[in-house]
Parts: structure tokens; sequence; C-alpha cells
């Protein structure tokens, strides 16, 4: 991409697994040869956000995501190869809140990743929410993994990260689809919505609780975005098919992928459309 | 927040002197919606009532309690009663931190241990409260949630427990509610504060917001992790509120500042309402000032933009709104 072309901003959801969606949005880009001159990222969107900043193409983060998921017992392996003492400081069940981010992500993340915001390749913005004010935090600078660790910090799976005296859980409880905090900064914003369908398939019997919650989460995630697009609307929103898939299907990254193939073509058309109306 | 400028718009095309129509808005927060009772009572002291009110989750409880029309204060000693003395097991269920973590954990047998949210409302509510929509005095719009459907359901007829049940219906703690073949849930989920619901049918919107107040940044401890899921689907739905806002505004905005973040501290009843407080206030001087502007026959102009306060009201204001203040009353 040329310097003089317009400017595109990126923003990438937050939705755990289904995130994982976002790897083919990212090859879009490699694809269509252009790169966004801004990233903006919740949940598990910043992370990948914060791999393709970072350097890493589509593919390759798309290499990365399967050797730690792509079989369960490699996953494993890689976790206790490099735990030590490390477990203790990932699996503290005295803790309220089970899993240590940080630490895991120190584990896990590549080694591209290690790094402060200035060191990226391209500019990136991570959401968090701050727990105690319940009001959105945008990281944009020091170490770039507890940044990460904070944006995805889903309360009762994580526990929360404290940066600078506030104590952060995962942005998607403020901004799920965080494309108004870069919307000044690009002169096209795409959005990346992972979060699903909103229809549920109706079952046999009522939903057991833990469903009950999940897709009440779901569903005020969802809220959050339709009242946002009320307000404000990117140039461009993608919301790939990936409903059937539940938060924390980490283990199907293979049939999240393909499910995430229909939207990857979408979002190619509809950048390419934007940038010959703009030109 | 302009609370004169469709006041102003009204003026002009109503006949001087007709009070407007007041639609009321009561939004969901669990245990913060306590702070309800002290925005009815305003109503009350004013000799106001509104035309229609529109509730989520606790704000719909409270709605159709003054729907029915009991007083403010009655309300306020009947919930007092009920949340301190009468029913210790209720009480004892509401505020247990532990339990709900087991059930979501599906450590206990999951469906026995959720609480029918008919039944939990049946021992709270004043036997005078209707048992149906059609028995209510003002207009009810209840705001519940469709799981399946994944949208929002608004119950405004047919027997009114249920669809209170169903808009208090928070998962984790109670059981969906069947209504016309549909799994209904907490109305939060949707609308937490449904003044759009109303905005077209009345002259002025007021709507209470009690999705949640800051605690600011500082020193807090690291949450549990009950309390960290049970507060992030209050940030979630002070997320909603925050947007639509954006968007679209009532036209009277409290946003009641308790910082009490459980959504299932009802025993913390005496601090809910002290932290209230200010916010009645609030509620009543903007009321007042609404109105006066509204009724007044030969107000001086109020140029848009114009803080509201604080300049007190002119003299010649306070006699009418006596007049109306009584004439409410009978």
């Amino acid at each position: 991409m040329s310097a003089s072309g317009p400017r595109i901003g990126l923003a990438l959801g937050g939705g755990s697994a289904r995130g994982f969606a976002h790897v083919l949005m990212l090859e879009a880009f490699d694809e269509l040869g252009i790169e966004p001159g801004i990233i903006a990222g919740t949940s598990m969107g910043a992370i990948c956000g914060a791999a393709y900043a970072a350097g890493l193409s589509g593919t390759e983060l798309r290499g990365e995501l399967l050797a730690i998921f792509g079989k369960r017992r490699h996953f494993l392996k890689r976790l206790t190869g490099k735990l030590g003492s490390g477990l203790s400081n990932l699996w503290s069940l005295r803790s309220p809140s089970v899993l240590d981010n940080v630490t895991l992500f120190e584990m896990l993340l590549p080694e591209a990743m290690r790094c402060g915001f200035d060191a990226l390749r391209i500019p990136f913005v991570a959401v968090a929410a701050d727990f105690y004010a319940m009001e959105q935090v945008v990281l944009d600078k020091g170490p770039l993994i507890p940044a990460l660790a904070a944006s995805s910090a889903l309360p009762s799976l994580a526990r929360p990260v404290v940066l600078d005296g506030r104590v952060l859980i995962d942005g998607g409880y403020v901004n799920p689809v965080p494309y108004d905090v870069i919307m000044d900064r690009a002169d096209i914003t795409v959005a990346v919505d992972v979060t699903g369908d909103t229809k549920r398939r109706r079952g046999a019997k009522a939903p057991g609780t833990l469903e009950a919650v999940t897709g009440a989460t779901q569903l005020l995630f969802h809220s959050v975005t339709r009242e946002k697009l009320r307000s404000v609307a990117p140039h461009v929103f993608i919301r790939p098919e990936v409903g059937g898939f539940a938060a924390l299907d980490y283990f199907k990254v293979r049939e999240i992928f393909a499910a995430a193939e229909p939207a990857k073509e979408v979002l190619k058309r509809k950048i390419a459309q934007r940038l010959t109306t703009m030109n | 927040m302009k609370p004169t400028g469709k006041a102003l718009q009204v003026r002009k095309t109503t006949q001087p002197a007709v009070r407007p129509s007041i639609g009321l808005a009561l939004g969901g927060g669990g245990a913060r919606g306590l702070a309800h009772m002290l925005m009815l009572e305003v109503f009350d002291e004013l000799g106001l009532k509104p035309a229609v009110i529109a509730g989520t989750s606790v704000g719909a409880v409270f709605g159709a309690a003054y729907a029915s029309g009991l007083s403010a204060r009655l309300i306020r000693a009947h919930t007092e009663e009920t949340l301190s003395q009468r029913f210790e097991i209720v009480r004892q269920l509401l505020s247990a931190r532990a339990e709900p973590m087991l059930r979501i954990l599906n450590i206990l047998p999951v469906r026995a241990a959720l609480l029918k949210p008919e039944a939990v409302l049946e021992y709270l509510l004043p036997t005078k409260v209707a048992r149906d929509f059609a028995g209510l005095q003002i207009p009810l719009k209840v705001v519940t949630t469709d799981f399946y459907a994944q949208e929002q359901v608004v119950v405004s007829d047919g027997p009114l427990r249920p669809a209170l049940a169903a808009s208090i219906a928070l998962p984790a703690l109670f059981t969906p509610v069947t209504i016309g073949g549909r799994l209904l849930m907490d109305g939060g989920l949707v609308n937490p504060l449904p003044f759009d619901l109303i905005a077209g049918e009345v002259d002025i919107t007021v709507a209470i917001d009690v999705s949640g107040a800051s605690m600011g940044p500082g020193k807090h401890p690291q949450p549990s992790a009950f309390t960290a899921l049970m507060s992030s689907s209050q940030i979630l739905q002070r997320s909603i509120v925050r947007e639509k806002l954006k968007a679209r505004q009532p036209d009277i905005y409290i946003d009641v500042e308790v910082d009490e973040f459980y959504v299932l501290d009802f025993h913390r009843f005496k601090r809910v309402l002290a932290a209230a407080a200010p916010a009645k206030e609030h509620l009543k001087r903007q009321l007042a000032r609404v109105l006066a502007s509204q009724t007044a026959e030969a107000l001086p102009a109020i140029v848009p933009g114009e803080p509201p306060e604080p300049s007190p009201p002119p003299k010649r204001r306070l006699p009418r709104l006596k007049r109306l203040s009584r004439a409410g009353k009978t």
C-alpha cells in the first residue's frame, strides 16, 4: 500500500475461540496487498491484531495457532514443556480466578510479540475494561503482553490484570468491536465482529445453567454492538459465521478457520469496492 | 442533557397550562434498583402521575407496584419489611455468594438449585399488586429477552406476575420463564434502560438509570471469581446504556450514583437508599423545572443551551406548582 492511499483502520472484536476467524481477515489484507494503517483489538481480536502488527502475516499466524491448538496433545506438551515451576503461577486455585493470562501468554505467544507497543510495525491499540470504573481503557503503550492479557481476561476464567493501579478485565465488556476508537485515525474503518450469529438453536429441554449464562453474555455483547451501531457505524462491517462455536472451542481451530472462509471473500470484495469508489 | 429542549417544543403545540404527559422508564440493575423507590416518591411528592411506565428487571417490579396504585411510601415500607425481617430464607438465597458459583460450574444439580422467579415474586410483592396488566392504573411495559431469538420482547398485557418473573430472570440465579411459547429471561440483556419504548407516547420521558456507578480508579482488591462474573454482566449492561445514550436521550436522565457493585446485595437496603438520595433531589428539581416551563403561561423564553441550574425559578411559578401538586393527589 502506498503511503498516499487511503488509511485503513482495522478493528478486530472479541469472541474467544471464535476470534480465530480474524486470521482469515488478516490473510485477506495480505492477499489484497494492503496493510492497515492502524489496528484496534479487543480480547482475541487484540491478540490476533497485535501479532499482525508485530509483523506476522496472516498465514504465519494461522501456522502459530495450528501449532498451539491443532492437537490437544501438542498443546499440553507445549505447556508442560515450558512450565517447570510455572505451573503454580498459571493455575492458582487459591486465587479466586484461576488462570493467569500474563503467564499463559508469556508461554504461548511467539517471540515477535514480546515487545512494547512502540516496537510494532503497525500502530496498534488494545481495549480493556476497568472493572471498578466500569469504563473503557485504551492501551497503547508499554509492554505488549500484559496489555493483551488484560484485554482478554475473561472474568471467572482468567485473573484480572492490574496495570497502572487499574483492575482490568476483558475489553469485550465495554467494547466488543472497537472500531470507534480508531475511526478518527483512518479513512476507511473495517470492523470484524466474531461474536457469531444472534439466533440460537432451540433444544428439546430448557437451557442448562452454563448454556444460559454463556448465551446471555453473548446477547449482552450483541446488545452493546447493536446500540453502538445506531450512533456510529464503520465503513465495512463483517460478521463471520462462527456462531455455531462455543467461546471455549479452542481445539476446533480448523473448523473455525473453515467457517470464516466465506467472510474472508466478502471482506476482500468490500475493501476492493471501497478503494475503487474512493479513487 | 437538555431537559428544556423538548419542553419548549411541546409548549408551542399544546394549550398553555395543560399538564404534559410523563413517561417513566425504570432501568435494571439488581440491588441498585432499590433506588427506584425514591424516584417514585418524587412523583408522589410533586403530585404527578406518569402516563405510562416501562421497566426492566427490578425496574419492572417497582414499576408494577406503583402502576397498581400503591404509593411510593407504601412500597418502601413493604420492601424494607420484607427484606429486613420477614423472609430470612429468601434474603439468604439472594445474598448467597458461593452457592450460585457452584451452580454455574454445574457442581450442584443444576435445575433444582435455581430459584423460580415466580415463587420469589409471590413472596416479595405486596398482595395489592395487580394480578393482570388490565388491573393496573398506569399502563406498564415490561421488558424481557427471548433467549432463543435473542431479541427484546415487551409484555404489556395478560397476567402480570409471569411477565415480571421473566424480566428479573437473571441466568444462573433464576430459571427462565415461558410465555406464549417463548423462553424469556432478564430484560437487561437487551434493554437495561427502556426509555425508547415510551418516547413516542408522551411529552416528557424520564429515565432512571441504575445500571452502575463508577468506583473510579484506585486501590481496589482483586475481585473474586464470582464477584467478577456477576459484576461483569452489570458492566455489559452499563456499556449498553452508554452506547444507547449516544444515539438517543430521554428528556430527563437520572444516573443513580450507587456504587454498590453486587447485583444481589438486597440486604444493603439502607446504604443503597442513602446513596441514591442526591439522585432523588436531582430528579425533583428537573421535573419541577420542566413542568414549570410547560405549564406557566407567560414564562420568559429559555435560550436553548442555557444551563438548567442553579437560578431559582421566578416566584410566580410556585403557586402553579402547588396547585398541580394538590390536584394530583385527589
